[in-house]
């Protein structure tokens, strides 16, 4: 049995006097314990939204509709209470976001954010936590960390602070940890140290991830399987290597064609055989058509 | 026969660091841009790459006379610009355009697309008649992919691509020799990217135009120049036409960098070498004395790196250029990498932070600046 098992999930959001937009339509995926799935797309295809939605921190609103089911364990995540949701939340499954200092209160020391969550899901208090969150800090990679314990959110750097939230990410050793873009906003060097770090924590601590990024780069070098998403659906997935050597769908295989590489120069796409001649620029933009079901949407670009 | 259209030499820009009540105290210089030479050959594409506020923004402003540099001289077609007087710098504009890389912001969102084209021909006199100035306009309108319809609309209602199409337009319109492009692909999606990227080398092609494009995208770099400087805190660290560059990058940053970008092939990934730095960027308010890498470099030696600055040297050939005491033994394997500790800089905030903090600082008068 898979560990994290997504049947058929929709998000809909009505607003009155807009058209309804269904910014995920079908989605199924499913983790093995210990996993490192990727959801791949560009802007505005569902991803965010997906993850939201298993997090149950959609807003709780008329309007937003969700269907399907999201088995972990012998819990559908999309139908439990918000009690039950609060103790998986950080303890079983935990999220980490694109921006880490949306995610971190400003106003309260990284050390009071960091044991907070220590207390509440694993029940350590005073010197035991501080001793515990410094060794969480050090274990992420942040020097110095007893002297950061004691710093606020925007004294830390946006690689820092990344850093801080993957350790109270992993403080209570999830079991499944969802992370969205989490590289998107940092340097590329900085990028390869967040990386690597999610990489070792994955490897030693058995816990799976699921790896929501447009970097089919990123995809590449971390992920087992792959979903590629795209308006709202998943049109393929696959194991890595399979999925970057042949690709069957012919948006991945446009995804594939557009991006320009760092190993290959000038025209280099175009000599590649799995995309012809020319490079396959995709046409037109990404969007979410409202409430719209043809058998295939590429169909209608 | 290569004829150069830009030469830099030895350009640099420092912001003051104010302090105080009424920001009335100078107590230091971010050195944004501290002594960058390059050339850009006609009809070429320059390539500048580099993190987050290591200045290549800075760079390509004080190049185009945007930003006044605090030193050096840029020579653009024969024309010393940093001298020039500001009539003959107005007419001179024309010829060096920029795009930028939000179209939305640095677009009137009340204008519609003709007039957003209009203004920089009448701006500077061009196009006479009200007849050859729309000629001049669908021309470009053309030469960009958008349909002529586009002329009555406005940004809004165009998608991110179209909008970085109008940018453009607004650019070739002028029929310039240099454009500055900065960032001209990063908003986009990587779909949308190959398009725009096609398009400026079409328009190259067709108008003979030169390129400065700044990313922080070395793939997009690649894709796209003839040369590649990279930047690593105000300086160029090395300098090589495209493929060599990426065939063979000597200086120790150029290697972190390129071992860092994720490539999207699984082969690739799992064979390549990774050289991760430690710690964050430093300020560049506060660089490292010497090689500016060395707090970072795993190749750094006790001798030298530490107080001494090394300049830019040519290695081989004679187009391959670097700026690294150590580039030969580090190349032939001499010298070995080693840990490196990672640093905590100073008042809690790499380049980038100091960066935003700068915008906040002029909020709060008497707040820690930087
Ligand atoms: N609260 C909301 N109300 C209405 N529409 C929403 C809401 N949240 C998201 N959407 C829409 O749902 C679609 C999917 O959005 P989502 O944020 O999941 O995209 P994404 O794949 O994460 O994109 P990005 O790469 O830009 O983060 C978009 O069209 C978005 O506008
Ligand atoms: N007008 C200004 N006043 C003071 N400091 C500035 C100013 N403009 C830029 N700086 C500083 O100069 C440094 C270089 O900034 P610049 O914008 O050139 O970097 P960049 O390489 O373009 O970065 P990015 O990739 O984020 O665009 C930064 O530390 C920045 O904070
Ligand atoms: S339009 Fe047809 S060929 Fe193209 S992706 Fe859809 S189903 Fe496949
Ligand atoms: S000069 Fe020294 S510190 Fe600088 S890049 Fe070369 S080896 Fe590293
Ligand atoms: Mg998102
Ligand atoms: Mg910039």
């Amino acid at each position: 049995m898979p560990l994290l098992d997504v049947k058929d999930l929709s998000v809909t959001f009505a607003r009155r006097g807009q058209r309804t937009v269904r910014a995920v339509d079908g989605v199924s995926f499913s983790v093995e314990a210990g996993e490192v799935v990727g959801l791949v797309g560009e802007s505005g295809c569902g991803k965010s939204v997906t993850s939201l939605a298993l997090m149950g921190l959609l807003p709780k609103q008329r309007g937003v509709t969700v269907g399907g089911s999201a088995m972990f364990g012998d819990t559908d995540l999309l139908k439990t209470d918000e009690r039950t949701m609060r103790d998986i939340r950080g303890r079983d499954v935990a999220m980490i976001f694109q921006d880490p200092l949306s995610s971190l209160n400003p106003v309260v020391p990284i050390g009071v954010q960091v044991t907070e969550v220590l207390a509440r899901h694993r029940g350590l208090t005073g010197a035991k936590a501080t001793a515990e969150a410094a060794d969480l800090l050090n274990r992420v990679g942040i020097p110095d960390p007893t002297r950061r314990l004691k710093e606020y959110p925007h004294q830390l750097s946006g690689g820092m602070r990344q850093r801080a939230l993957i350790a109270m990410a992993v403080a209570c050793a999830p079991k499944l940890l969802i992370a969205d873009e989490p590289t998107t906003a940092l340097d590329v060097t900085i990028q390869a140290q967040i990386l690597e770090l999610l990489r070792d924590l994955v490897r030693d601590s058995g816990t799976a991830l699921v790896m929501i990024t447009h970097d089919l780069g990123v995809v590449a070098g971390m992920c087992d399987t792959v979903n590629v998403l795209y308006a709202g659906r998943v049109v393929e997935s696959a194991r890595r290597k399979p999925l970057f050597a042949e690709p069957r769908h012919p948006y991945t295989t446009g995804l594939l064609g557009s991006v320009p590489r760092l190993d290959s120069g000038k025209g280099a796409a175009a000599r590649d055989p799995r995309f012809g001649a020319g490079r396959p620029a995709v046409a037109g933009r990404v969007r979410v058509r409202p409430a719209l079901r043809p058998p295939c949407r590429r169909l209608c670009r | 026969m290569t004829e150069t259209l830009v030469e830099v030499d030895d350009l640099k820009v420092h912001f003051p660091i104010k302090r105080g009540v009424f920001l009335d105290r100078v107590v230091g210089h971010v050195k944004a841009v501290d002594g960058v030479d390059l050339r850009i050959n006609k009809g070429e594409t320059y390539g500048l790459v580099g993190e987050s506020g290591c200045g290549k923004s800075t760079l390509g402003r004080a190049l185009l006379q945007l930003t006044p540099p605090t030193g050096g001289r840029v020579n653009f077609d024969g024309t010393e610009l940093t001298t020039l007087p500001p009539k003959q710098l107005r007419s001179m504009r024309r010829r060096m355009q920029m795009i930028f890389q939000d179209p939305m912001s640095s677009l009137d969102p009340r204008q519609n697309v003709e007039s957003i084209l209009t203004e920089g021909l009448q701006a500077h006199g061009l196009g006479g008649s009200r007849a050859e100035r729309r000629k001049i306009i669908s021309k470009s309108l053309d030469a960009v992919g958008l349909p002529q319809w586009a002329l009555s609309r406005y940004p809004h209602e165009f998608s991110g691509g179209q909008r970085q199409r109008i940018g453009i337009a607004r650019a070739v319109v002028l029929n310039p020799d240099l454009i500055v492009a900065d960032e001209p692909v990063s908003a986009l999606d990587v779909s949308i990217q190959a398009q725009v990227i096609n398009l400026l080398e079409e328009l190259q092609e067709e108008l003979g135009l030169t390129y400065l494009v700044i990313a922080h995208d070395l793939a997009v770099v690649r894709h796209i120049s003839d040369t590649v400087g990279v930047m690593y805190l105000g300086a160029l660290v090395e300098e090589a036409p495209s493929d060599d560059l990426y065939r063979q990058p000597l200086h120790p940053y150029t290697r972190a960098l390129m071992s860092a970008v994720p490539v999207p092939d699984p082969e690739v990934e799992d064979r390549r070498e990774r050289i991760l730095l430690a710690g964050d960027l430093p300020s560049p308010a506060n660089p490292p004395s010497g090689c500016r890498f060395h707090t970072r470099c795993p190749w750094a030696q006790p001798t030298k790196c530490r107080d001494e600055r090394p300049g830019l040297r040519i290695i081989g050939t004679g187009t391959h250029k670097v700026a690294c005491h150590w580039a030969e033994q580090i190349e032939s394997g001499e010298i070995r990498p080693h840990a490196v500790k990672a640093e905590v800089v100073a008042d809690g905030a790499g380049a980038k932070e100091a960066h935003g903090a700068l915008h906040n600082a002029i909020e709060s008068p008497g707040g820690p600046v930087i």
